[in-house]
């Protein structure tokens, strides 16, 4: 009996260190099969429905986008080779020859024009491309987009615009809420939802020799912890971490890389300027708030050292704002601070600040917690409140709150986040933004201001009374942190990556030499 | 006879009672939270055109009542509906879920059962001989006061550390791999039992000891019968009807889904559909999950009520005078 005991725990002990353990890795790269080791399974597959970050991440093996950004952020060519605007309200596109969608079917200027009207009849994420009002083809690789309004970043933009077979979607053998047809690198294979998804390579793809992998197997696996486990075991070969002491952990692992990649995404701390039960409508309470965040510490402490200071305009993006405009970016001003409080008559000042982790400010609470401490410096007390998401965009909406912690995208384009700021762009901060006629006109020039010194200019005086007005305070940037097995996998990172798609350049992953 | 089958009928009743109670509580109370599917689903960027269009999409601009009892019809005729947020049958899901937190709930249960129960009797045993209460006392608050993601958090690290690949990303169905996927569940089937072991070894031992104060167990003694033969012809029996009690319930707890041990171990369960349904208002996906979890819950207590009836007849008794 006992010999059989014996046996069967060895067997166990056998199975578990083999089952299922081999990631990646064939002879060469034409054979490798990458593992990524992702956070949750989209909601969704409908490029014209599902708006997160998952559902990007998963849209980008399949389909592409018209325009993609470049290496410094400015906007480069994707599916459409080139552009020009025919004037101030009508652009012209060029298409890529010899681009195929994953059954076959070369892709023309007639799919732009139903994945626009696809777009249009869901009518659920067309306001991402504001002011467009048609697009026709002009002949199989050419097609016109006529705007209501200028958008001068209209280019920019289009980095989201994902092209769908629009012939097949016509047709009705195309139904995005069930399949994936696109001219990505890659091809939808079987999906076991919430475990696991395996994609091949498009034996159709447009760019010579890429994917460099044979196919890749996605896994998914929520808990931060684990994603880490798996990696060190060999399970995934790559994945995202929200872990700021990472480094720290992974010291020993010769074997496990620490990838920090920049972003156009920032947190923010929102103090409202408007609600009648906001502790925070006198402008000198809110610069005074500003000045003794210390930024520094917010990075060191909740950071672990990546994030770097910005203004609203995200510091890596052209015609961006000097972060150091930013009250207190540079440095904390205790001594002024409360000068300010003291100015405003505000003595012993307590005021609830809301944070959703919900949305992805993963650290949201931790920074609260640093600028909690801070704000004891001058005498304020700050009670945090940590919410669900669904009750953060109702009390955001409504404009019922003294302050909130959250963070946006910054795409790729420096009118993005600070158009949000304009009370009619984004519903859902009508009620806690400044509607200060001067600010709000500045916004607007500085978005449809065209490329050239003038468009940098009029960003830098509508971030200075941005700044100024203290309403919007742009606290860090928030990089994304990727581990990766670097005896695999040589992976390729964009420096800085504008609109989530971490893992963009997914294609040129190879085996490791 | 007759009066079993009252009895029966009697249990099921409240069974079904209790199930449309929860129903409605959970209907309304997803209904009432503050943040609607639709603004969660489009996010910050969303608008009042696209939300009004998107509640219209998936049926939420009917009336409240209307959407309850269309779904109760559904459910009556066992259908869950679709997932808001897949457009995909909630009972795809629920038949790669629903595997996954069984076989997790059953190994918790094969584990914690027969060791807690004989933790139990032996620390029962050992107090009645005056020896070893002080470590069973240690065992059951060690049990009860580690919770289970600790657990879990601390031996998915060190198994990670060692190389284990059970580790991280562990499920593997049943039905592609019986061997590998119970292998797979051992990390997370530990971690889910240590607390359930504690409570199944301070019942037994409880029992134990209220068996001690009986006549019987006096006789047994004084017969000279052998400790083991106390323990077989005695106290297994007696103690077995609030082990069964306990153990049903604890099972029916784990059926409605380990939500933290399912995440951290990457385990497609009922729990982590649960809670991924709560945090996008995906309200047909709650209903069915909460729904799944009260059904087991019931099925549970009411198989338990009926066991103890059956397992010591006294009970059975008393319950049908009292009824």
């Amino acid at each position: 009996m006992r010999r059989v005991l014996a046996l069967v725990i060895l067997m166990l002990m056998a199975s578990a260190c083999s089952l299922h353990g081999a990631a990646s890795s064939g002879g060469k790269s034409g054979n490798l099969t990458l593992v990524w080791g992702k956070e949750t399974d989209p909601a969704g597959i409908n490029p014209l429905k599902a708006g997160d970050v998952h559902a990007w991440e998963i849209f980008s093996l399949v389909y592409e986008p018209l325009t993609r950004p470049n290496k410094d952020l400015t906007v480069g060519p994707g599916l459409a080779q080139s552009w020009k605007q025919t004037s101030d309200t009508a652009w012209r596109f060029q298409l890529r020859s010899g681009v195929k969608f994953s059954n076959g079917r070369p892709l023309t200027s007639d799919d732009i024009v139903g994945t626009w009207e696809a777009y249009q009849k869901v009518g659920l994420l067309d306001h991402l491309f504001p002011n467009v009002d048609t697009i026709t083809a002009v002949d199989p690789l050419r097609f016109d987009v006529k705007l209501k309004a200028p958008m001068p970043d209209l280019p920019n933009r289009l980095e989201i615009f994902w092209v769908l077979p629009g012939k097949e979607w016509r047709a009705g053998s195309f139904n995005p809420d069930k399949d994936l047809l696109g001219t990505g690198p890659f091809v939808s294979g079987p999906h076991v939802k919430g475990v696991s998804w395996t994609f091949t390579a498009n034996r159709y793809y447009w760019q010579k020799g890429l994917p460099k992998a044979k196919s890749l197997q996605v896994r998914f696996i929520s808990d931060d912890a684990s994603r880490l486990a798996a990696v060190r075991t060999g399970q995934a070969d790559y994945a995202i971490t929200a872990n700021p002491d990472v480094r720290r952990i992974l010291a020993g692992d010769p074997r496990v890389k620490v990838q920090v990649q920049q972003t156009t995404d920032l947190y923010y701390l929102q103090l409202n300027p408007l609600w009648a039960k906001s502790k925070l409508r006198d402008t000198r309470v809110r610069q005074a708030i500003a000045l003794a965040i210390d930024r520094k510490q917010i990075v060191d402490t909740a950071l672990g050292g990546t994030g770097q200071i910005t203004a609203v305009t995200p510091r890596a993006l052209p015609d961006a704002c000097d972060p150091a405009g930013v009250l207190g970016a540079t440095g904390r001003d205790v001594a002024k601070a409360k000068s300010l409080l003291k100015d405003a008559g505000v003595s012993n000042l307590s005021f609830r600040i809301t944070v959703a982790p919900a949305f992805g400010a993963l650290r949201g609470p931790q920074i609260a917690q640093v600028i909690q401490q801070n704000l004891a410096d001058i005498g304020v007390h700050m009670n945090i409140s940590v919410m669900d998401g669904g009750a953060w965009l109702k009390e955001v909406g409504n404009g019922t709150f003294d302050a909130t912690l959250n963070w946006l995208t910054g795409n790729g384009t420096a009118s993005h986040i600070i158009g949000y700021l304009d009370p009619v762009s984004l519903p859902l901060f009508a009620k806690g933004v400044s509607h200060d006629s001067t600010v709000i006109g500045q916004i607007r020039k500085a978005i449809s201001t065209p490329e050239g010194p003038g468009r940098k200019e009029a960003f830098a005086k509508a971030c200075a009374s941005v700044n100024n007005l203290a309403y919007f305070i742009p606290l860090v940037t928030k990089p994304t942190v990727i581990v990766y097995r670097a005896d695999r996998v040589s992976p390729v990172f964009v420096p800085t990556e504008p609109a989530q798609m971490t893992f963009r350049d997914l294609a040129q992953f190879s085996k490791a030499s | 006879m007759k009066s079993t089958v009252l009895y029966a009928g009697s249990v099921a009743a409240r069974a079904v009672a209790t199930l449309l109670a929860v129903s409605v509580l959970v209907f309304l109370a997803l209904h009432f939270v503050p943040g609607g599917f639709e603004k969660l689903y489009l996010g910050s960027a969303g608008n009042e055109a696209a939300y009004a269009a998107l509640r219209k999409m998936v049926g939420l601009d009917r009336p409240l009542v209307e959407q309850y009892l269309s779904w109760v019809a559904g459910i009556a005729h066992g259908d869950f509906g679709n997932s808001l947020l897949s457009a995909r049958p909630i009972a795809e899901q629920f038949s790669v879920r629903i595997p996954a937190t069984v076989e997790l709930a059953l190994l918790a249960s094969l584990i914690s059962i027969p060791i807690g129960t004989a933790l139990g009797i032996g620390a029962g045993v050992a107090n009645l001989r005056g020896q070893g209460g002080g470590l069973g006392r240690l065992a059951g608050a060690l049990s009860a006061s580690i919770p289970d993601f600790v657990l879990a958090a601390v031996l998915v690290f060190g198994a990670s550390l060692v190389g284990w690949k059970i580790a991280g990303s562990s499920y593997i169905a049943i039905g592609d791999d019986p061997v590998g996927s119970v292998v797979h569940m051992l990390l997370p089937a530990s971690s889910l039992s240590f607390f359930a072991t504690g409570i199944v070894a301070r019942t037994a031992r409880d029992a134990v000891l209220a068996v001690r104060a009986e006549p019987f167990m006096t006789m047994a003694i004084a017969r000279g019968e052998s400790m083991w033969q106390i323990i077989r012809r005695h106290i297994l029996r007696n103690i077995a009807n609030p082990l069964v009690t306990v153990s049903a319930v604890n099972v029916g707890y784990l059926l409605g889904g380990a939500v933290i041990i399912e995440r951290i171990f990457a385990i497609p369960g009922v729990g982590d559909y649960a809670v991924n349904a709560v945090n996008t208002r995906d309200y047909p996906v709650v209903m069915a999950t909460v729904m799944l979890g009260a059904m087991a819950f019931v099925f549970a207590n009411a198989f338990a009520d009926l066991a103890g009836g059956i397992i010591d007849p006294r009970i059975g008794a008393r319950r049908r005078t009292t009824r």
